[in-house]
């Protein structure tokens, strides 16, 4: 049996029926499942990943700190950006005072 | 054979009646003389709809969320129609393996005649690794795609202008869609914003499907009906601005008044786009009207331009053609001739009053 460990501790192999969705659709983003399935239709191994990365975390550092909140609702825009207006403005006074 | 957009709308319950409302509404958003309602009407009713992949790179969704809350009441059932959307892997039923055949399906079936829509961009480091789909790279899905297409719609600024991720130090190398080496060289529409306006959007695309031609662009390859005037131009409060009151802080009268916000950073004076015109949410509202400077972010690099809340200074003020530098300067300048001439005058009184005494 074929076996990868993963950077983040799990393991992926080819035991019983393999089962691979890439892209898993209605979704916000990029992910990819693989499940192994034995005789009786059991899942016996499951690993999901994101497939994406866009290195905000070292996009955002060394700016300005009122601007994180435009950068890093980016991550799941359904939250989508205005809740993160008043944030912003909290932020913006903490910086000042 | 496709059905025709109206086809599926009255299969859909929608009476002839809110399908010409609909018409009116799209002429005058694309604005249109109303003459040209019954031409938007006979295109829809007449021609096939438009098969259209919608990929997904480097992104967070924003432009298909914006998408499918566009204005309208009818936007749900009929832009999703008017577009026969065959690939979104965001709202498609398929997945996996089934999701990507259909891709190949529509590049197969239909060279040449289908849309490209990109939302997100693709990452060129480590050979496109930071986007996969499929198991294959972003990039390579694009550009496959791009081969067969018969033109490509950049939605959003990720596909426009690089966007958030490609912000300094651009760590992916995320790279806007007319930038990609390699890419099939097809007409691209640039349609900026992040996200774009919803009626904006779906405008382009009715404006394609009545007049089968693209919509005229401007240099930087933006549809010029959507993005000629700057915000700043059409804000309602400019007068504020012209009135030289600002807010100074979040939480002063000012701001509770309404006056203008630039020096707390907005970039109304040097992004186009049809945010105060056109609005958001069906009208409702905009970002400077909700109490926040516009960030800019139809501008190619808004990301790198300095902090959100920084205020611009290089733009014209006070009606003539001169930076906040200039004014500054002759301001300066101004004071320094007065004060100068203040000191001549009072020398001169003095040495006047010295010779009264004299005498």
């Amino acid at each position: 049996m074929t076996v990868i460990n993963t950077p983040n501790g799990f393991n992926i192999n080819d035991a019983g029926r393999r089962v691979v969705v890439d892209p898993v659709t209605r979704i916000e983003g990029h992910m990819r499942c693989e499940v192994n399935i034995d005789d009786d239709n059991i899942i016996r191994n499951a690993v999901s990943s994101g497939t994406m990365w866009r290195g905000l975390e070292v996009i955002l550092k060394g700016r300005d700190p009122r601007d994180a909140w435009a950068f890093c609702t980016t991550y799941l825009r359904c939250l989508y950006r205005y809740p993160c207006v008043n944030f912003g403005t909290r932020r913006g006074k903490c910086v000042k005072h | 054979m496709i059905e025709t957009f109206y086809d599926v709308m009255r299969r859909q319950g929608i009476t002839r009646r809110s399908f010409l409302k609909f018409c009116s509404l799209t002429a005058a958003s694309l604005g249109l003389a109303p003459s040209f309602a019954p031409r938007i009407a006979h295109a829809m009713e007449t021609k096939p709809r438009i098969p259209v992949l919608w990929l997904h790179g480097l992104e967070c969704t924003c432009c298909s969320e914006s998408f499918i809350r566009s204005g309208h009441p009818l936007a749900k059932d009929v832009i999703l129609s008017m577009l026969s959307l065959d690939y979104d892997d965001t709202i498609m039923a398929a997945a996996g393996h089934n999701a990507e055949a259909i891709v190949d399906e529509i590049v197969t079936n239909y060279k040449g005649n289908f849309i490209l829509a990109v939302e997100g961009n693709p990452p060129l480091a480590e050979d496109g690794m930071y986007c996969i789909i499929g198991g294959k790279p972003f990039v390579e899905q694009l550009k496959y795609a791009a081969e067969s297409c018969k033109a490509i719609i950049s939605w959003g600024s990720c596909a426009s202008w690089g966007c958030v991720q490609a912000a300094k130090p651009n760590p992916t190398r995320a790279t806007p869609v007319h930038k990609v080496p390699g890419l099939a060289d097809k007409p691209i529409i640039k349609v900026p914003g992040c996200p774009p306006i919803a009626e904006v959007m779906t405008a382009v695309v009715a404006y394609i499907l009545t007049f089968d031609k693209l919509p005229t662009l401007d240099k930087q390859g933006r549809p010029q009906m959507f993005y000629s005037q700057r915000i700043h131009d059409k804000c309602y409060r400019r007068p504020h601005f012209d009135a030289g009151q600002f807010v100074e802080h979040w939480d002063d009268e000012a701001a509770r008044q309404g006056h203008c916000l630039y020096k707390m950073g907005c970039k109304g004076p040097t992004t186009y786009n049809a945010c105060s015109t056109v609005k958001w949410n069906e009208g409702v509202s905009f970002p400077i009207q909700s109490g926040h400077g516009c960030l800019g972010c139809s501008e190619d690099g808004f990301w790198d331009k300095g902090s959100f809340y920084e205020r611009l200074t290089t733009i014209n003020q006070f009606g003539i053609e001169a930076n906040a530098d200039a004014v500054g300067g002759t301001a300066a300048g101004l004071i320094t001739a007065g004060i100068a001439a203040h000191a001549g005058l009072t020398a001169l009184n003095r040495a006047k009053q010295a010779g009264a005494e004299q005498l």
